[in-house]
């Protein structure tokens, strides 16, 4: 099979259901994997704690109970409470798909259902926020079928609106994250790097592992074709005439200055930058993600 | 100055549009495109925009300023070189046409110049009037008797000479010279490409007349060149004639007339004569089918004279023949008229050629001037009788001594006059007016007489009276006793001249006859008192020689002052026209031994006797401004208004009339503008648009190279060259500067 063609995010949108896609996604992303890099995630041993009552006795260690005569029960990292946290910015330019089969936000909404899923079957809490500016949207962390259902119809239903402001977006996010726990930051990143900067380093000051996912459409990355354009801003609506021909090059050189400016900061506040384009099929795009993650 | 040798080029102007369509249409092309956000398109657009916009603007005027390089190219500019521009560097015009008119003045403009492959000739003899000649219109008319017309108009690369039966004809009737610059307008065509219209100007006012077809063709064909040949003001003219009057026999000049001998004339195999005036002309030969005919010019004699050929003992002999021999004598001979005459009366003191009705003799030249401006033409409707009106009225206080101003009434049927016209004249002299009655046309008798003459209780006009061909003329006499009633009056008007035709005249009891012809029922002058105004009449036509050459003689426009002053008190507000300020008046060693013969003047006043020659003011008093060579008289500048007379002895030599306006504020109304100086300046100025392209010449001096322009449309090729080398340049800088990453 073709996962290349399978999963690429044309076909895929084809496709209807998120949970669908997101099944999809994992398996062609799990495909041909012995070891997940999931896999010791939430199986790990992390420490022994003495039983009470209550607690699940198919966790007791009747080793230690016929050694020593205690109950004890062997506690894994999934139950230190870990979290993914998926964070999507829903502004308006997330909704731009210029030369690619979606837009920014479909891709995203694919991208963080797949990491949800993944989450769910290693039984991580998932919650899922979005927003513009101000989250819009936020599902606290659990871990179970239901949640998982309305995390993927609360991302099935986004909508792109609103200005981006991500420092505004980030900041409030980080007054609910759980520290310790892991966030997918999914953005087009259009804004100054400063305001990105000053909202990230405070998801990284709650958290362990941060990755900020920079969604693109083609048309962002070798910019627009043509002569002469009226460009409109779709969040702020504001109209710029240019010579796309003459300005290309310096648009892109602009974009990689954007770029480099937002990968070095990142690099230094160890968050994970990826970049990804909207026509790059979903599995390669998670297994960049997931990769060393 | 720039002018366009072919505007149609112009039309091509239209392809300007095509930049201009290009450039906008490249801004309205814009298409609306969203996009995520312009973070990193607002740093930079403004300088790419810019930098576009630039380039689109560059373009835009680069390719417009290159179409219009081309359009100006095709239309095919050319500059005045400017005074040190030289043939060399310059473009001669490809056509002239010189308006040679044959009429007298034209004689001396272009004396010799007879129409291209004309049949006749006339010419002067060598002497002065080739002396005055510069040499460079010597060339000038060498090269117009060489150049053919009608290779001219068609190579286009020699000059035209616009000529023609009655085409180039100068009279004071303004038609006459409107027709010709209309001719020789029309020769030129309306696309002559560089053109120049060589015009030569005796009256500005003629000229001023011609202004509208020459704006015109100024105006149609942007080659054109106007030159004015300037021969309006008086000193030249007056040199010229007087150079004719000079007096050693061997530098006389003479009139050489020559004409082809009619065919049928030939074949009857009699032998033709010339005569002059019905008599056989001796100075004259006929030989080889032409004849010819040589005139001294100012040999003292009376001559008023009408050349025919004839083949027989008499000139009536002739026949058809003889009158169109003469017709084909004088149009050939540089003479427009067929009717031709010289008139020296008195010992030569006035010369009067009279062509037609046009003037110019040495005393005419004050006295046309005299009945051009103090005589004012107009429609009977056009008058202004009311006496309300200041200036311009006719009436004016009249017999209060007041002032009033002399008109010339046209009351004629043909022109539409009808009788309360009539009866508004008789008002006007009836409140005091002056009134110079004088007929013209047989069938306005009738009229004249119930509407005008009978109420004015002047008498009756009769039938025309013609003096029999042949038969001496009758003498014209004065009634010493009648004239002075008018007072100012001459005591010897000197000699009256000859009538040829007049109407029969009845006058009423109580009108007086100053001048007749024969006895009182030859009356030539009739003068009615009339309540408290003044009525004058004229029997004859004085303007036209055909009818009577008393009008030559000062007496005529004495006359008329001495009539207008009795009824306008003591200035007339009429002389209200600008004119020559220095009159100058060639002598004679006659006229000095006369006057020292005859002693001071008895004048009562001082005396200022220069050669012998005492010149008057209006007011009688000695006038001092004369200062002598010995040869001329110069006279002035004058600062009185009116008639200065020039005596020698108890004769009137000439008067001088001063015509400058010094106290009045302007022209009367409907009077013509100004004298020649004003036409001339309004002329000008009115063809000041075309700066550059109308140029006075002075026809004493050089009559001016061709006007050496410059063609443009090399530069202009050059300039869209540079300019689309300029486009590339700017299209292969944007595009470097486009590629660079």
């Amino acid at each position: 099979m073709d996962l290349n063609a399978v999963l690429s995010p044309a076909y895929l949108s084809s496709l209807k259901g998120l949970a669908l896609k997101a099944k999809m996604v994992l398996e062609g992303t799990m495909a041909g994997r012995h070891l997940s890099p999931f896999h010791g995630f939430s199986s790990e041993f992390s420490q022994y704690k003495g039983y009470v009552p209550g607690d699940d006795i198919k966790f007791l260690d009747w080793k230690v109970y016929g050694k020593n005569d205690q109950l004890v029960t062997r506690q894994y990292r999934d139950e230190t409470n870990a979290a993914v946290y998926l964070v999507l910015d829903s502004s308006s330019s997330m909704g731009y798909s210029e030369g690619g089969p979606v837009s920014k936000l479909e891709y995203s909404k694919v991208m963080a259902a797949s990491l949800a899923l993944m989450a769910y079957g290693q039984r991580d809490a998932v919650s899922i926020a979005y927003g513009a500016g101000d989250p819009a949207g936020f599902l606290p962390p659990r871990n179970n079928a239901a949640h998982l259902r309305q995390a993927l119809q609360m991302l099935e239903n986004l909508e792109p609106k609103g200005v981006t402001d991500l420092e505004a977006l980030f900041g409030r996010m980080a007054a609910r994250l759980r520290s310790g726990s892991m966030t997918f930051l999914f953005t087009d990143l259009w804004q100054d790097p400063r305001a990105i900067i000053t909202g990230l380093k405070e998801v990284r000051f709650k958290n362990h592992a941060t990755t900020v996912v920079q969604v693109l459409a083609p048309a962002e990355t070798a910019f627009l074709d043509g002569t002469n354009l009226e460009l409109e801003d779709m969040e702020t609506r504001e109209t710029v005439k240019i010579s796309a021909r003459h300005l290309k090059p310096q648009y892109l050189e602009t974009l990689a200055a954007h770029t480099s400016t937002l990968k070095s900061e990142c690099f230094n506040l160890n968050v994970k930058f990826q970049r990804v384009e909207t026509t790059l099929p979903y599995f390669q795009a998670m297994r960049q993600l997931l990769h060393r993650s | 100055m720039f002018t366009l040798l072919n505007p149609i080029g112009l039309w091509l102007g239209a392809a300007l549009a095509v930049p201009l369509m290009i450039h906008f249409l490249g801004r309205q092309r814009l298409r609306k495109q969203p996009f995520p956000s312009l973070l990193l398109v607002q740093e930079r657009f403004s300088k790419s925009m810019h930098r576009h916009r630039l380039k689109n603007l560059l373009l835009l005027i680069i390719r417009t300023l290159l179409i219009l390089c081309l359009l100006l190219a095709l239309a095919n500019p050319a500059m005045e070189a400017g005074k040190s521009g030289s043939p060399k560097n310059g473009v001669k015009p490809d056509i002239t046409v010189a308006l040679i008119h044959n009429g007298i003045y034209g004689r001396l403009a272009f004396v010799g110049t007879g129409p291209v492959g004309g049949t006749g000739t006339a010419e002067a003899a060598p002497g002065s009037d080739r002396e005055s000649r510069s040499p460079a219109l010597d060339t000038q008319i060498r090269r117009l008797r060489a150049w053919d017309s009608a290779q001219a108009v068609k190579s286009r690369t020699v000059p035209v000479i616009a000529d023609g039966p009655g085409a180039l004809e100068v009279s004071e009737r303004f038609g006459d010279y409107l027709d010709g610059v209309r001719r020789a307008v029309e020769a030129l065509g309306t696309d002559p490409g560089t053109a120049q219209l060589l015009l030569p100007v005796f009256d500005w006012n003629d000229a001023a007349a011609a202004q509208a077809v020459l704006e015109r063709a100024l105006k149609d064909s942007p080659g054109l060149q106007v030159l004015l040949a300037d021969y309006g003001a008086t000193p030249s003219r007056l040199n010229a004639f007087s150079s004719l009057r000079s007096t050693p026999s061997q530098d006389a000049p003479t009139l050489r007339v020559s004409a082809r001998v009619e065919d049928t004339i030939e074949a009857s195999g009699r032998r033709a004569r010339v005569f002059l005036n019905g008599r056989p002309f001796q100075e004259a030969a006929v030989a080889g089918g032409r004849a010819e005919a040589i005139l001294p010019l100012g040999d003292g004699s009376r001559t008023v004279g009408r050349f025919s050929l004839s083949a027989g003992e008499g000139e009536d002999e002739g026949g058809s023949e003889s009158a169109a021999a003469l017709g084909l004598a004088a149009r050939n001979s540089g003479f427009a008229a067929p009717d031709l005459f010289f008139c020296f009366p008195d010992a030569g003191r006035w010369i009067l050629a009279h062509s037609g009705s046009t003037f110019a003799s040495l005393p005419s030249l004050g006295r046309e001037a005299y009945f051009r401006r103090i005589v004012h033409v107009a429609a009977s409707k056009d008058i202004p009788w009311s006496p309300s009106r200041t200036g311009g009225d006719l009436g004016g206080s009249g017999g209060r001594g007041g002032r009033g101003e002399l008109r010339l009434v046209y009351l004629s049927a043909e022109r539409g006059t009808r009788a309360d016209a009539y009866a508004q004249s008789v008002e006007f002299v009836k409140q005091g007016g002056r009134l110079i009655i004088g007929v013209g046309r047989e069938s306005d008798i009738p009229m004249l007489n119930r509407f005008l003459l009978q109420p004015l209780r002047l008498g009756r006009l009769g039938n025309l009276v013609e003096t029999a061909s042949g038969s001496p003329p009758v003498p014209v006499t004065a009634n010493r006793q009648a004239l002075q009633r008018i007072g100012k009056m001459p005591l010897d008007p000197g000699s009256l001249g000859v009538v040829r035709k007049r109407f029969a005249f009845l006058p009423d009891s109580g009108t007086g006859i100053l001048l007749a012809q024969g006895g009182q029922e030859g009356a030539l002058l009739a003068c009615r008192d009339f309540h408290r105004g003044q009525a004058l009449l004229w029997t004859t036509d004085i303007d036209d020689l055909e009818w009577s050459d008393i009008g030559v003689s000062p007496f005529t426009p004495l006359l008329h002052r001495a009539f207008q002053e009795a009824g306008a008190g003591e200035r007339a507000v009429n002389l209200a026209v600008a004119s020559d300020s220095i009159y100058t008046v060639a002598l004679n060693q006659g006229d000095a031994r006369a006057s020292q013969a005859a002693g001071p003047s008895g004048s009562s006043g001082p005396t200022a006797t220069v050669n012998g020659v005492e010149v008057r003011d209006p007011e009688g008093r000695p006038f001092t401004k004369v200062r002598s060579d010995g040869a001329r008289l110069r006279i002035g500048p004058f600062d009185q208004l009116g008639i200065h007379l020039i005596l020698t002895g108890r004769d009137t030599l000439a008067f001088a009339v001063n015509l400058a306006e010094r106290a009045n504020g302007g022209d009367p109304p409907g009077v013509e503008a100004g004298n020649g100086i004003d036409a001339r300046s309004k002329l000008l100025m009115a063809l000041k648009s075309y700066h550059g392209r109308v140029r006075v010449i002075s026809p004493d001096g050089p009559i001016s190279a061709p006007a050496s322009t410059r063609r443009l449309w090399p530069m202009l090729l050059l300039a869209a060259l540079l300019l689309l080398f300029l486009e590339g340049l700017i299209s292969a800088t944007f595009s470097l500067r486009k590629t660079r990453p």
